[in-house]
């Protein structure tokens, strides 16, 4: 059962826990008072250990530590940059960390577009120019309030095998720990571009990854999708999901099968279709889909879930969670059946993620 | 040389000890922000943005005079000065 959980919002970051289940939640903070916290990541080796991504809007955007699960936090003293008239800005802020599974590198995405590495804990930055001087770069372009590398993928049984979304830009793969890299979008529509299925330029939302598998899920500007080959190829699941948009997508830790997606209607209003606040699930990979929203409000909910505000977390079914940008926090324990609220007046919700006990 | 003093805002004191006063010495206002830098390495990276330009939002007063007014990271520190850090009124 999940007790802890880390949220980040617009003004700051907050620590929920709760004694048991079905006990109320005990909510702490806001830490990093006054940030936007983009991204946080559990070390996988080191208990306690986080990294958060938080930006200020005077103090600017800087990377942050914790070794006791979020109660305190240290900021680091260097962020990745990209080398001088790469673009006009060397770094906005960091939207994507993602740790390997032996914790040895962190990777951060970051706005201006770019990945970097780092082997030392984020105490400095490797550039990766196979990736962030790709031939293709002309064709990626700022999305609406971001111009971002993130959702890096690492496939579990072969980590030289890498994945990540360029909003926009579409998503990229390389297979040699990140010197080279391809397009990965065969399949994915780009309802933004003149052209139906081009190489790249896709507005990625969301990719994310069945940690056992490999198996990825994919939200995008235009569509849901799935793949089974690490991005070579995707095939289209959006069919069944009441609209076509949206930013949140997670699937269940204990079976690639199960997945969760929040649909959106249309790009220009960007809330939730018909003002429903529905999670949708399928347990065949994205084949079919129903709705999994008991307790979430079913009238009148102008809210939107961002990216990495769903998350689910493991257990037998899975628990999931999910804040919105209104600033509600929802979850459940049940893989889906039943959400309860947790808290109804955070600020407007950017990501969250489990405490493991 | 210059000897001035640096009144830092709240937010930023949790990165230098907590002081509100730091003294330095120094000839420009760059070369205050660098002093800061070595002692508080934290402080200059919310400051200066990557490029070595002050931050949009960061205004720093030389007496009651904005260095933007003046010659920005160039101008001189008169010794006995006080140097002022407050974030802009961002947002209305």
């Amino acid at each position: 059962m999940v007790t802890r959980l880390l949220v980040g919002t617009d003004k700051g970051l907050f620590r929920l826990h709760r004694p048991g289940l079905g006990q109320p939640w005990n909510i702490e903070g806001p830490l990093l008072p006054g940030q936007s916290v983009l991204a946080m990541a559990r070390h996988p080796r080191r208990p306690g250990s986080w990294l958060a991504a938080a930006r200020h809007p005077v103090w600017g955007a800087h990377l942050y530590a914790s070794d006791d699960d979020g109660s305190q936090w240290r900021s680091l003293d260097s962020v990745p940059l990209h080398p001088e008239h790469r673009h006009a800005s060397r770094f906005e802020s960091v939207w994507g960390l993602t740790w390997s599974a032996d914790g040895a590198r962190l990777y951060a995405g970051i706005d201006p577009a770019g990945l970097f590495a780092s082997d030392d804990d984020g105490g400095s930055w490797q550039d990766l120019p196979g990736l962030n001087d790709h031939p293709t770069r002309h064709q990626w372009q700022p999305a609406r309030h971001l111009f971002a590398a993130h959702s890096l993928c690492i496939h579990p049984a072969h980590p030289d095998w890498l994945i990540v979304a360029i909003s926009s830009g579409g998503a990229y793969r390389s297979m040699d720990g990140g010197r080279n890299w391809l397009p990965a979008n065969a399949g994915v529509r780009a309802g933004h571009l003149p052209e139906p299925y081009p190489q790249v330029g896709h507005n990625v939302h969301r990719i994310v990854m069945h940690g056992g598998s490999g198996r990825l899920y994919r939200q995008c500007y235009t569509g849901t999708y799935r793949s089974d080959d690490w991005g070579q190829t995707w095939q289209e699941i959006t069919s069944g999901l009441p609209g076509d948009f949206g930013y949140a997508v997670a699937v269940d830790p204990g079976d690639p099968d199960r997945v969760f997606q929040v649909p959106e209607s249309s790009a220009d209003l960007r809330i939730v279709v018909d003002a429903r606040l529905r999670v949708f699930r399928s347990e065949d990979g994205g084949t079919h889909w129903s709705s999994a929203s008991n307790g979430l409000p079913q009238a009148h909910a102008y809210v939107t879930v961002l990216r990495e505000a769903l998350h689910t977390a493991e257990g037998s079914p899975c628990s999931v969670w999910l804040g919105t940008a209104t600033g509600h926090l929802f979850g459940s324990d049940d893989g889906g059946e039943q959400w309860h609220l947790l808290a109804a007046f955070l600020p407007r919700i950017l990501c969250l993620r489990t405490i493991p006990a | 040389m210059s000897f001035v003093q640096v009144r830092l805002p709240g937010a930023l004191r949790t990165y230098a000890d907590e002081q509100a006063l730091v003294d330095v010495a120094a000839g420009t206002l760059a070369e205050v922000l660098a002093a800061l830098g070595q002692t508080h390495p934290l402080l200059l990276p919310r400051l200066l943005a990557p490029d070595g330009s002050l931050r949009p939002y960061v205004n720093v007063f030389l007496g009651a005079d904005n260095v933007r007014e003046l010659d920005g990271l160039a101008t001189q520190v008169p010794h006995g000065s006080t140097i002022t850090i407050l974030p802009a009124v961002a947002g209305g």
